[in-house]
């Protein structure tokens, strides 16, 4: 019946049809597909396949800092790759890490990962010559196949540095990495804090990583700033540096103004509450609302507490004092030590153009911002989220609050305050229900909005205004017809971050006397811990945890063979943490959200030897550690 | 009103109007051509008579939903249109060639003001839509020996090239 060839029409059939085909297959047949024979592995080849792929998989996807239109096949196929790997690994009980040592005589002590897992960059002490540096590594060198990786660049920063940032940023028109560091030069008295913006394109990096010679000096000085005052944090977002300036000022930079000095604003935060004192900690513009949310500690005798605030960006060149804040909440039941806050703009969307319906469905494509408050008494991690609402910008309305609502400074002012309310998040004085007075409209300096991070979408560029309809084949020189879709259409969609934050869950370390750390996720976050006791920069890890913000699905099928390849013998874990309560409600068991990570003897080693920084990507699922002595950069990556 | 279309063996088939209006290369052809007959050399009576059956029986079907690339597509097909693609490989393949020869748009929209953008992806969900779902269920599942002996493909990899290929292939197992 069936003859030996294929049938005639099977051949005639378009590469096309064959995409159609394609279209209606899971990932799988896909691949199998492409070994079928040389004419089928040319047509799984093309990019088309990859790219419709992409916007099928329903699961979040690493970060990369190119338009999807620019990725070759290959490249697609590697991000959708190491995204189905990843969602799977990280729900086992036990995710499983290709692991690998990162040696050089560049010693580590400070480490970030760039979104996306590819570029790792290091504050470093060479073990030669005492050199103190910024080294960039490259994870996914094309040259020493089978996760290679290798040393790229490095720039001097003559002492060690206290605080690393690094960001993908358009510096002079090319994409590439931004690096800001912070250090103390001179001597006491005349102590100064220097923070030091460099920037190396991807471009010149890619010609390192082939080994080439850049045509200029791959490092651009991009900002250098020099104050008495003490800066206790830093942060990029966009294209505008935050300083904090303790105790009460918050600096912005336009990093890329090109007058010298850079135009700045600056807000300056009072607290009036009769015996108060307060510190801010971190802070993080998100510059599609041209807002500001700014986390503090309020001290009195009797109590500390903390809070979170939105503020309106001030206008370059202002100075705003005593500003109101759009909206705050307050947790005036516990105290914290530090914060971690998740970068909102790792999250890659499936394709350049979203459609309404993926900005929708896909919950990653505008990330929710994670906080991480490590408390006191007891000590543990709070886990907070700010979950972005999709707006139409110009339509959108928010609730007004009559001004009596408004309470300026509330926290020092707050009649309530210090009185610590019981149990509730939110102080009767400010109705949960009317979050904000004002609906703060984009309005955020065009210049400062040509950043990397964000998705090109988010932001209302003139290049990037586009109709939110992508239609599949159209061919340019169709007659669209668009004036028949309604004008809904016009206007991107973007993300709206405002208070109240959610409590997602709270883990307690105390009775297990560890110290948690947190390396903050979106949706997927690494913890680990060290003896409370120890006060070394090195201490030895107790303790490394997956959390996940939310709880992984029930899967019934697990690969057979592969939880017993990393041997967890040695590991001296302590018992996973008590859960005591969550906000599910959940016992300790029944909380898949947290759960231990496993390390090869050989790191379990260098881990309880000394452990001094770590980093992790939530969307490529890679973590370095540097532990040891000496110290060495140990990679782990979940989704090889 | 009726229209005669020929196939390429020649075989004559008189069409009403509001079923061949369904077919965007007759619907264009039909404005030229007059009151003579429409002459489809690429298109065998056999295959014709299925399609036409098609667009009989879906003659009043409404608009297919919008498409905008990003829907997870299903490969669910309703009952009708499985009976209906029931037949053997040749048959399938030809009738998706057809029917992408054919390009069977329901045209009859665009009278009717409805947005282009919606029509263009209309085209894409009728006959050959449902063929190429019909291809698809055929490989889903399938390992690349079976898909190989289900087309009758020869495997013109060299050992080395195919050992590669199912190195890198071995991340998709178990997706």
């Amino acid at each position: 019946m069936f003859s030996r060839r294929p049938s005639r029409a099977f051949l005639q059939l378009p590469p096309d049809l064959w995409f159609e085909v394609i279209d209606y297959l899971p990932v799988t047949s896909v691949v199998h597909l492409r070994a079928v024979s040389r004419y089928f592995d040319r047509i799984v080849s093309s990019p088309v396949v990859w790219k419709r792929l992409l916007r099928k998989v329903k699961v979040m996807l690493p970060f990369q800092p190119q338009s999807i239109a620019s990725l070759s096949a290959k490249a697609t196929e590697s991000l959708i790759r190491r995204a189905l790997c990843l969602n799977i690994n990280w729900e086992r009980d036990a995710p499983m890490a290709f692991t690998n040592t990162l040696r050089s005589v560049e010693r580590p002590y400070m480490i970030r990962l760039l979104p996306g897992g590819r570029w790792l960059v290091a504050a470093t002490k060479n073990s030669e010559d005492d050199v103190y540096a910024v080294v960039v590594w490259d994870l996914e060198n094309p040259i020493e196949r089978g996760g290679g990786c290798a040393l790229l660049a490095k720039c001097r920063t003559r002492t060690a540095v206290s605080h690393l940032v690094v960001r993908y940023m358009k510096f002079e028109g090319k994409m590439g990495i931004v690096i800001a560091t912070l250090r103390q030069i001179g001597e006491n008295p005349h102590t100064k804090t220097e923070v030091c913006v460099i920037h190396i394109s991807l471009q010149d990096l890619e010609i390192l990583s082939a080994n080439g010679i850049p045509p200029a000096a791959p490092f651009k000085l991009v900002e250098l700033h020099k104050t008495r005052c003490q800066i206790a944090y830093m942060s990029i977002d966009g294209t505008v540096l935050s300083l904090i300036h303790r105790p009460r000022t918050i600096m912005f930079i336009d990093l890329l103004d090109t007058a010298t000095p850079k135009r700045s604003s600056q807000l300056k935060i009072h607290v009036t509450g009769e015996g108060q004192r307060h510190s801010l900690q971190a802070c993080k513009l998100i510059p599609t609302q041209n807002q500001v949310l700014i986390i503090r500690l309020i001290h009195s005798d009797e109590h500390t507490s903390y809070s979170f605030e939105l503020f309106t960006f001030p206008a370059w060149g202002e100075i705003a004092k005593e500003p109101i804040p759009v909206h705050h909440d307050v947790f005036p039941e516990l105290a914290a030590s530090s914060f971690s806050i998740s970068e909102s703009t790792v999250i890659q969307a499936t394709s350049d153009r979203p459609t309404e319906r993926e900005m929708e469905e896909n919950c990653h494509y505008a990330a929710p911002i994670s906080i991480f408050a490590h408390t006191m008494g007891p000590k543990g991690i709070i886990h907070y989220q700010i979950v972005p609402q999709l707006i139409r910008p110009s339509r959108f309305n928010a609730p007004t609050v009559p001004p009596e609502h408004i309470v300026p400074n509330a926290i020092g002012q707050n009649p309530a305050f210090p009185q610590p309310p019981s149990a509730q998040n939110y102080p009767s004085y400010l109705p949960t229900d009317t979050p904000f007075h004002i609906a703060p409209m984009p309005v955020f300096p065009l210049a400062a909005m040509q950043m990397a991070g964000y998705p090109s979408q988010l932001l209302n560029l003139p290049g990037t205004m586009q109709v939110g309809v992508n239609v599949p084949g159209l061919r340019a020189d169709m007659d669209i017809g668009m004036e028949d879709v309604g004008e809904d259409l016009n206007e991107p969609l973007q993300p709206y971050y405002t208070l109240p934050v959610v409590k997602k869950a709270h883990y307690w370390f105390e009775e297990h006397n560890q110290k948690p750390a947190v390396l903050p996720g979106a949706e997927r976050s690494v913890f680990w811990t060290r003896p409370t006791e120890t006060r070394a920069d090195s201490p030895p890890m107790r303790n490394l945890l997956a959390y996940m913000t939310r709880p992984p699905r029930q899967r019934q099928k697990y690969p057979t063979g592969l939880r017993s390849e990393i041997p967890d013998r040695e590991w001296e874990f302590m018992q996973p943490p008590g859960v005591p309560e969550n906000q599910m409600g959940m016992s300790a068991q029944d909380d898949r959200r947290l759960k231990q990570l496993s390390l090869p003897p050989e790191f379990v080693d260098a881990v309880q030897a000394g452990t001094q920084n770590a980093a992790f990507d939530e969307g490529s699922g890679k973590l370095c550690i540097v532990a040891g002595k000496p110290a060495h950069i140990l990679f782990l990556d979940y989704a090889a | 009103m009726s229209i005669t279309i020929v196939t390429s063996d020649n075989e004559q088939f008189c069409v009403e109007k509001l079923v061949a209006q369904r077919i965007a290369l007759i619907e264009d052809m039909v404005e030229n051509a007059g009151d003579r007959p429409i002459p489809l050399p690429n298109v065998t009576a056999s295959v014709l008579r299925k399609i036409l059956e098609y667009c009989e029986h879906h003659k009043n079907d409404p608009l297919p939903p919008y498409d905008d690339g990003s829907r997870s597509r299903t490969t669910h097909i309703s009952e009708w249109d499985q009976k209906f693609i029931t037949v053997d490989q040749e048959m399938l393949f030809e009738i998706i060639l057809a029917a992408n020869y054919l390009e069977m748009k329901p045209l009859l929209y665009v009278r009717l003001n409805v947005p282009r953008v919606q029509c263009l992806t209309a085209c894409n969900a009728v006959a050959g839509d449902i063929g190429c779902k019909t291809v698809a269920n055929m490989i889903k599942g399938k390992s690349p020996e079976e898909i190989r002996k289900l087309f009758n493909i020869v495997n013109n990899f060299t050992p080395e090239e195919e050992a590669q290929i199912r190195k890198e292939a071995e991340w998709a197992e178990d997706r």
